[in-house]
């Protein structure tokens, strides 16, 4: 009667893993990495899906958006405040920039929000739940992936020769990753217990948009802001994608790397602080 | 990382359940005694009672701090508040039980009680404020039926991200994808957004998915009044099937009547405490006369019922019995009828039909037009096949509003023979006849 595909029969309470729930501190022990990759990638699918569910063109309205930014953006910083490439062509260059914002921004304001959206779900069943504010930065992969696509198409039509160097793209986007997800870690608890955050945040993303030479080349910030393209990782980020795929020079390792390092601790920081308070949250929403 | 026994947490006994000994009210963990009011001798031995822990509830309470809503403090990590802050209202307040591996145990009391706090914290959903909570094994909640559904996605993409949450993987859910499809019974309809679906079908893919999860532990929350009947009785037979299965079962209803059958085991709650915990037989119809007298208590001087009488008092299950009582009003009860009380719940009784457990609510009111005249009705009733089991009982009569406030009720003990499996083979016919006497 027993077909395989059946639940199994439970195992005696002795041989089985005990969670333990007590104030402050609990242990869990059924969130093993690799179902909580499954569970993020299923996750991370289903926003795609639902965010293009209804419409007609599917995948082209993922770049709907930047295209849009770029080219209103793009007027009024080429046409008004005279910006240029500085020797990379001023499409490729702003597109390079918007995308690489685009995957920062929603992974880091979605990511924030994604807490409070989930609040019938994390409130019902149990689940590892830093799932829900990695979503959207996963999610986010996607659109930047066909933003390069399309950034390899329009920098070749612009006369630019990809080289080898481009390769290093994938160093620059994951620094800027660990960067988002540790923002979205740090946000998703903390936009819970203070929602004003959640008014405070998109203002400080628009603010950190035009401080990041997004829709301007590096070259451009003036030498009394210089701090801005050292300090800041997008910035960083921005221009190291932008050295490898249309300079076609090696990004700056160095710079990379300590961003990278500052990323990761920082990561692992807001991780602790998220499995340190995900037990109140659901109290909180 | 606690991958082995922890055997410091099992409750004395070994599983399996000897005839011998006598039964008696399984430990309540080693911290504390919950009190009781009174602990009676259940005439049967349910299974499992003495079976190992396989969750221990030790000294939890839980409270909801509003006064940190926005403040900084709240957000930081770090061991909350020792003492609820003042005004705080406690969900639960120092509950200490342990329920046995395999067994079922339905959790009883009025809103705000703590029910639904506690199936949370079992869940793992939150933590106690204070206590501990154990739990072998992992836990499906069928809190809500239709768990996280997104209404644009279809039923497919809505079933794989919800196997997900309960920790199904990929690989089981597409060897139990056929079971699932079928017992949801919405194969037909897979590829539409579940936007389309009506809120049974709703039910129906989320109780279908949780029911086929590996988990030990399951959580049952209302679901027994969602759906129409066919859907109810299938949920409740595949209840059934689960814990039989071996797996531990805890159902929060107010629906009292679904209660005996399913569970071997009752937990009373009151202001977040327990205060009662034993067979069903004996907490439930102690519940539902100390609510009845509640509303006694505050009932009005319309209506009276005297002179009550049962034939016999005492009667095997499907046996026959027979009320006899007076009832008298002074105006007509606009909105009331007059019924058979019968053990748990008005003439409401769960009835058990053949092998495979068929559960089904029988309303059984007296045609007594008290709601349109005043007068003094002199009652009989019988009640051909008592679908009740073994145990202790009340029976009597009673004046509802609105089928179900209780405005008077008048019981006298039931005591009802032999064993549970007799209940498998019951029909419930009412009998009445009653005449108008001259007031």
């Amino acid at each position: 009667m027993e077909a395989p595909s059946r639940p199994q029969t439970p195992a005696p309470v002795a041989l089985q893993r005990w969670t333990v729930l007590r104030p402050g501190s609990s242990k869990r022990p059924w969130a093993s990495a690799a179902a909580t990759r499954e569970l993020l990638w299923e996750s991370a699918a289903r926003e795609l899906r639902g965010r293009y569910k209804q419409n007609v063109g599917k995948g082209v309205w993922m770049l709907v958006q930047p295209i849009a930014m770029v080219l209103i953006y793009g007027f009024v910083f080429t046409q008004i405040f005279k910006a240029t490439g500085h020797g990379l062509p001023y499409l490729s260059m702003a597109w390079a920039g918007i995308i690489c914002w685009q995957f920062f921004q929603h992974g880091v304001q979605i990511g924030m929000f994604s807490v409070i959206f989930e609040a019938g779900t994390l409130s019902k069943v149990w689940f590892p739940r830093v799932v829900v504010p990695l979503t959207p930065g996963t999610a986010a992969f996607a659109d930047l992936g066909l933003g390069f696509v399309v950034l390899f198409l329009v920098a070749t039509v612009q006369g630019v020769s990809i080289g080898i160097t481009a390769v290093a793209l994938v160093v620059p986007v994951a620094m800027l990753a660990v960067w988002m997800f540790a923002l979205a870690l740090l946000l998703a608890p903390l936009a819970v217990f203070l929602r004003d955050l959640t008014s405070i945040v998109p203002l400080l993303l628009r603010l950190g948009f035009f401080a990041s030479p997004i829709m301007y080349s590096v070259f451009e910030i003036p030498e009394q802001f210089s701090w801005l393209a050292t300090w800041n990782p997008v910035a960083v980020a921005v221009t190291g994608v932008r050295d490898a795929v249309l300079a076609g020079v090696w990004p700056d390792w160095r710079l990379i790397g300590i961003h990278a390092v500052a990323g990761l601790v920082l990561l692992a920081a807001t991780y602790t602080y998220f499995t340190r308070v995900e037990d109140r949250l659901v109290d909180a929403l | 990382m606690s991958a082995g026994a922890e055997p410091e947490y099992r409750s004395g006994g070994e599983e399996g359940d000897a005839a011998s000994g006598e039964l008696s009210i399984p430990e309540v963990g080693p911290v504390e005694q919950v009190e009781f009011d009174e602990v009676a001798e259940p005439t049967i031995r349910p299974p499992h009672w003495d079976a190992p822990a396989s969750i221990v509830v030790r000294g939890v309470s839980k409270w909801y701090d509003s006064r940190n809503r926005g403040r900084l403090r709240a957000a930081l990590p770090g061991r909350p508040s020792k003492e609820p802050p003042p005004g705080a209202v406690l969900a639960l307040d120092d509950a200490s039980f342990e329920i046995g591996d395999g067994q079922s145990v339905g959790i009883i009391g009025n809103n705000g009680a703590g029910k639904s706090t506690a199936l949370k914290l079992i869940a793992g959903v939150t933590a106690p404020s204070q206590g501990e909570i154990r739990v072998a094994g992992r836990v499906a909640s069928m809190i809500e039926l239709g768990l996280g559904f997104n209404p644009e996605m279809t039923g497919r993409e809505n079933l794989r991200f919800s196997a997900g949450l309960l920790g199904m993987s990929r690989r089981v859910l597409a060897k139990r994808w056929e079971d699932i499809v079928d017992f949801s019974g919405v194969a037909h309809a897979l590829e539409n957004p579940t936007k389309t679906y009506s809120s049974g079908m709703l039910a129906r893919l989320g109780f279908a998915l949780a029911s086929h999860s590996d988990a030990e532990i399951i959580l049952v929350d209302e679901v027994l009044s969602v759906g129409d009947f066919d859907f109810q009785r299938r949920s409740l037979e595949r209840i059934m099937k689960l814990n039989r299965e071996g797996r531990t079962t805890i159902i929060v209803t107010h629906n009292l009547s679904a209660l005996p059958p399913l569970c071997h085991r009752i937990i009373q709650l009151e202001k977040g405490r327990v205060v009662a915990d034993g067979v069903p037989g004996d907490v439930i119809p102690e519940y539902v006369l100390a609510e009845a007298e509640k509303y006694a208590a505050h009932g009005n001087e319309e209506v009276h019922i005297s002179d009550v009488e049962l034939r016999p008092t005492s009667v095997h299950p499907g046996g026959r019995l027979t009320v006899r009582g007076v009832i008298e009003t002074t105006e007509p009860l606009v909105g009331c009828k007059a019924v058979v009380r019968l053990g748990m719940g008005q003439a409401l009784v769960a009835v058990m039909e053949g092998d495979d457990s068929l559960t089904r609510l029988v309303d059984e009111p007296l045609d007594i037009r008290i709601d349109r005249q005043a007068g003094r009705w002199q009652v009989e009733a019988t009640v051909e096949s008592l679908p009740l089991f073994a145990g202790d009982y009340v029976a009597g009569l009673a004046v509802v509003r609105d089928d179900t406030t209780e405005v008077i009720s008048r019981t006298m003990p039931l005591d009802i023979l032999g064993s549970r499996d007799d209940w498998m083979k019951i029909r419930v016919r009412l009998e009445e006849n009653h005449q108008r006497l001259d007031p």
